[in-house]
């Protein structure tokens, strides 16, 4: 049972044979869009 | 795969062990890929390298599993292994055809990963010597002396500079959005320098770093894919490596601050923070998610999360016979299991607020802000207007598309996993 289902796996990048093929990694850091003055307010004190 | 034509274990293939929590030991493998652009990675059962090891491009496919059966009395029988080599070793390129290119190796993931739009745009060739002269900040005593310099920088900012100020975000002028534009900029090359450095200082390569949109944010990248090859614990190093290098840029802002006196500094301040505490977010595919991966073990955490719901359905429809499909130990699959249903709230979360902030605020009020910038534009047409109307359009505009985009896209990987989890149902149900 488990042939016919993880054979439709492929998008999962894990095949039944437990080959994975491992994700890029890209690691991310987002910035400032413009629209950073409004995105929050805090205040101090 | 014709069983006459000898085949050969991929010369250009590059074998390391794999660090993960899967319940056997793993190798990781490094394919160049088809065309000659970049490579792909496997992490497959250590023992299925000893069966590729018995392609030797003199035997055929028949003699070399029997030969590898003869030598290491596997579990599975003949005919799983031959599936294994022609359904999987072979069309992945870890086995190929003795006169075939071994530049062979094709991938399932999309070129721009999970990114709507990827551009590189400063090379290996330029990132790894900046990194490789940076690396020494990666040694232990640096390590410390940065964490203990980070909790300072804090205590200063938050206990002594911010008490009393009071800032309003919203009286800020376009010369200082501008300006945090600017000092978000470089705070966030200074956090990918960071990731590019402790993957450096760990001996990997090709770190390109690169500009993208992810979701409705635009982002910085560095592609660090050759991590993979790092135990679990440099990996965590790499994931943080990018925070510890963002910390410099808060230094620079608390001496800007100290030196002039100027409050923009002390938002920079903030906002460098703002971004820090967002990518510790596990669910957004950011240092928070490689970090959780990393630390549990837990290989394609995203993609585990399908299969944790494959087992679900399964166990749920029969419950008797269910044999999981996860092969990650037991602590590994609880962790699943939690980063799994606040994963499913967190991204209900937020379609919800896209679809508040969208629809139901910019959408519905496009026509006011039209026509209030247009009257204001007609009447006062300075360049500050002008600039701030670009501004504000501009974000309308890259939040309607970056919300569309993610509805698209949640909607389309949504259909395809429930048609996945239906056709997971119907098998259950026909081996019941």
């Amino acid at each position: 049972m488990n042939t016919n289902i993880e054979s439709n796996n492929g998008e999962l990048l894990i095949d039944e044979f437990e080959i994975i093929e491992l994700e890029d990694r890209l690691e991310l850091a987002d910035r400032c869009n413009g629209r950073c003055n409004k995105t929050s307010q805090p205040t101090g004190g | 795969m014709t069983h006459d034509i000898p085949h050969v274990i991929n010369p250009l293939l590059e074998v390391s062990d794999f660090d993960s929590d899967a319940g056997k030991p793993m190798k990781l493998c490094l394919i160049p890929r088809a065309g000659g652009a970049g490579e792909v990675r496997f992490a497959l059962p250590a023992d299925y390298m000893a069966l590729a090891r018995e392609f030797d491009g003199q035997r055929d496919t028949d003699a070399a599993i029997q030969s590898f059966i003869d030598k290491h009395r596997p579990e599975r029988d003949k005919s799983w292994l031959t599936r294994l080599v022609t359904e999987s070793l072979v069309p992945k390129g870890i086995v190929i055809r003795a006169d075939q290119d071994p530049r062979c190796a094709t991938s399932s993931q999309s070129d721009k990963a999970f990114l709507h739009v990827k551009l590189p745009i400063i090379r290996s060739s330029l990132v790894e010597p900046v990194a490789r002269s940076l690396s020494f900040l990666y040694r232990p005593a640096a390590m410390i002396l940065g964490l203990v310099g980070f909790v300072a920088m804090h205590v200063v900012v938050y206990g002594f500079l911010f008490r009393g100020q009071h800032f309003e975000f919203g009286e800020l002028g376009i010369a200082s959005v501008l300006l945090l534009m600017l000092i978000s900029t470089l705070a966030t090359i200074c956090h990918e320098f960071g990731h590019a450095t402790a993957a450096a200082h760990f001996g990997c390569r090709n770190m390109t770093i690169g500009w993208g949109v992810y979701l409705i944010y635009t982002v910085l990248w560095t592609n660090v894919s050759d991590a993979w090859k790092l135990p679990r614990k440099h990996r965590a190093i790499v994931d943080i490596g990018g925070v510890y290098f963002e910390s410099f840029a808060l230094f620079a802002l608390l001496i800007g601050y100290l030196a002039t006196n100027n409050p923009i500094f002390l938002f920079g301040f903030i906002f460098v923070d703002l971004s820090i505490a967002n990518t510790f977010n596990p669910f957004l595919r950011m240092d928070g998610y490689w970090l959780v991966s990393d630390l549990f073990g837990i290989v394609n955490l995203r993609k585990q999360q399908e299969i944790w719901w494959q087992d679900l359905i399964e166990r749920i429809l029969h419950p008797r016979a269910h044999t999981s499909r996860s092969t990650l130990k037991p602590m590994a699959k609880r962790v699943l299991a939690v980063y799994t249903i606040l994963g499913t709230l967190f991204i209900a979360y937020v379609m919800k607020t896209m679809f508040v902030v969208v629809v139901l605020s910019v959408l519905t009020n496009l026509p006011q802000f039209a026509h209030e910038t247009w009257s204001k534009l007609a009447s006062d047409a300075t360049w500050s207007n002008v600039l701030h109307a670009v501004a504000e359009t501009g974000w309308r505009i890259l939040v309607i598309l970056g919300a569309g985009f993610t509805f698209w896209n949640i909607g389309k990987a949504l259909g395809r996993m429930l048609g996945r989890l239906r056709r997971v149902a119907r098998a259950v149900a026909e081996g019941a």
